[in-house]
């Protein structure tokens, strides 16, 4: 299982703006749908490449965002065989590794923080609809801290059961498994009260800064700058 | 959120909690100022439960629970600013997925600047020697640091009480002491339940429960004592 998606180092990559990055992937995409010349597209791929050592990352980094999509892009390959010319598979699957590694170069330069951040913003129009961006934002982050920690419930159940000799029991592990997941989702949620409860529908302070900075370069200089703790 | 004045006074005032028909807590009336309370009783005589009632995670059935002239069931946020809470296992309590982020989460509905926030994250992290493990997935720390990082968690509030609910029952011998350490290092008021009777031999006052019950009230030596004889 991945550890978590970022990957920290002192790069140029690392230091640019998450909401830029995303940018650049949604050109990127838009941008090579158009393309189908082979070598422009291997050009492309290879560029993809190389930003991973230019952002410190061994190029096994790369290798390891294309290879659970190994035998899905090998049938995608086969199946695009059977309805076209050999050319036409291969922009397929080009196209694929190159959005692949560049949303794969994303997720390990940024923290997930940052990325959700600017999904809050482009989120926060959908208030208006009653639906809270920065709670969203805050359950997908949720989602990615216990990947690893529901893994790891789950092996310690299977251990558990494989010593009484219930390996195989189906239920023998499902059972424990949801009694311990409900019981560890009960104490998140007190933690999250005790640590202040969840982000409320506001938007961030990050965007509320943003905001405040818009309305005040619009309408007149309104006073001091208030950052104290209140 | 200001810095709390680290004294906080908590009231129990004819508390009970039930659960369905079963009476976990029964009629408590407390009056808790000391730095350093400990709690110490059998498994179910509802330790938990009375820890849950001083930061408003629970609210009693009948009575009520003071801090600082707040009453928990109309105040909870405000007490909750007062009192920070360390769970037992530190895996449920860390919600964000790397180390400098799930510290901010606790600060992140406060009206504090970015720069205010990550100066009082910095702090906490040097102070509890985890800077070298802030870009770090949390979920890869050690039991000792995602410990330590769950008690950060809590003073990055800047609360003027911390309760913890049995802080080194999941550690090492070596992790149980750097966390005794940190809890007597604290300026803050602290209150725990604990197995490890050695970790309240220090404190000012320790009550042993049992049964839904407060069964002993005393100071450490004389407490402890009283424990060991009902257990035995
Ligand atoms: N949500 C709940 N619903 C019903 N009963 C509960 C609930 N939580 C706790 N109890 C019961 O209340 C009693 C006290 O529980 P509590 O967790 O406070 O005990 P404890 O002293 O902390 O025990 P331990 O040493 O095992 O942590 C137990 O009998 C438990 O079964
Ligand atoms: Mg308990």
């Amino acid at each position: 299982m991945t550890a978590s998606f970022y990957i920290h180092k002192e790069s140029w990559l690392h230091r640019l703006a998450a909401g830029r990055k995303l940018f650049c992937l949604a050109v990127l995409g838009t941008g090579i749908s158009f393309v189908s010349d082979l070598w422009l597209l291997a050009g492309a791929l290879s560029l993809c490449v190389c930003l991973f050592p230019a952002a410190q990352l061994r190029l096994v980094v790369a290798y390891n965002q294309v290879r659970p999509l190994f035998w899905i892009m090998a049938a995608l390959f086969v199946a695009k065989l059977f309805t076209g010319p050999l050319s036409d598979a291969f922009v397929v699957i080009l196209r694929l590794c190159i959005l692949v590694l560049a949303a794969g170069l994303i997720t390990v330069t940024t923290k997930t923080s940052a990325l959700l951040t600017v999904l809050e913003r482009v989120l926060t129009p959908l208030s208006v609809f009653g639906f809270s961006a920065p709670r969203m934002a805050f359950a997908l982050s949720l989602v990615i801290r216990f990947i690893p920690v529901v893994g790891q419930i789950s092996q310690e159940v299977r251990e558990a059961q494989q010593a009484r000799g219930l390996g195989t029991n189906i239920f023998a592990l499902i059972i424990p498994f949801v009694l311990r997941i409900v019981k560890m989702a009960e104490q998140v949620s007190q933690a999250i009260d005790a640590r202040g409860g969840l982000p409320d529908a506001k938007p961030s302070p990050a965007v509320m800064r943003r905001s405040q900075a818009v309305r005040r370069s619009v309408s007149a200089p309104m006073g001091a700058e208030t950052d104290q703790p209140h | 959120m200001n810095v709390m004045p680290f004294k906080t006074i908590i009231e129990f005032n004819a508390v009970g909690y039930q659960s369905g028909e079963h009476e976990i807590l029964k009629e408590l009336n407390l009056f808790m100022s000391e730095p350093r309370i400990g709690i110490v009783g059998s498994n179910g005589s509802g330790k938990s439960t009375f820890l849950r009632l001083i930061n408003g995670l629970l609210v009693p059935t009948t009575g009520e629970v003071w801090v600082d002239g707040l009453e928990t069931r109309r105040c909870a946020k405000q007490v909750r600013d007062r009192i920070s809470f360390v769970f037992q296992n530190p895996d449920n309590q860390i919600v964000l997925p790397t180390v400098e982020e799930d510290l901010a989460f606790g600060l992140s509905r406060s009206d504090l600047s970015a720069e205010i926030i990550a100066k009082r994250v910095d702090d906490v992290l040097e102070r509890l020697d985890l800077a070298h493990k802030r870009h770090e997935p949390c979920h890869v720390l050690s039991g000792g640091q995602k410990q330590l990082l769950a008690i950060a968690g809590a003073l990055v509030r800047r609360p003027a009480t911390i309760i913890f609910d049995e802080p080194t029952t999941l550690l090492d011998l070596r992790n149980a002491r750097r966390i005794a350490d940190v809890i007597y290092s604290l300026e803050q008021n602290v209150i725990t339940v604990t197995h490890d009777l050695t970790l309240l031999e220090g404190f000012d006052r320790v009550m042993v429960m049992n049964d839904g019950e407060v069964v002993a009230d005393d100071t450490p030596k004389a407490a402890l004592s009283y424990y060991r004889r009902l257990m035995s």
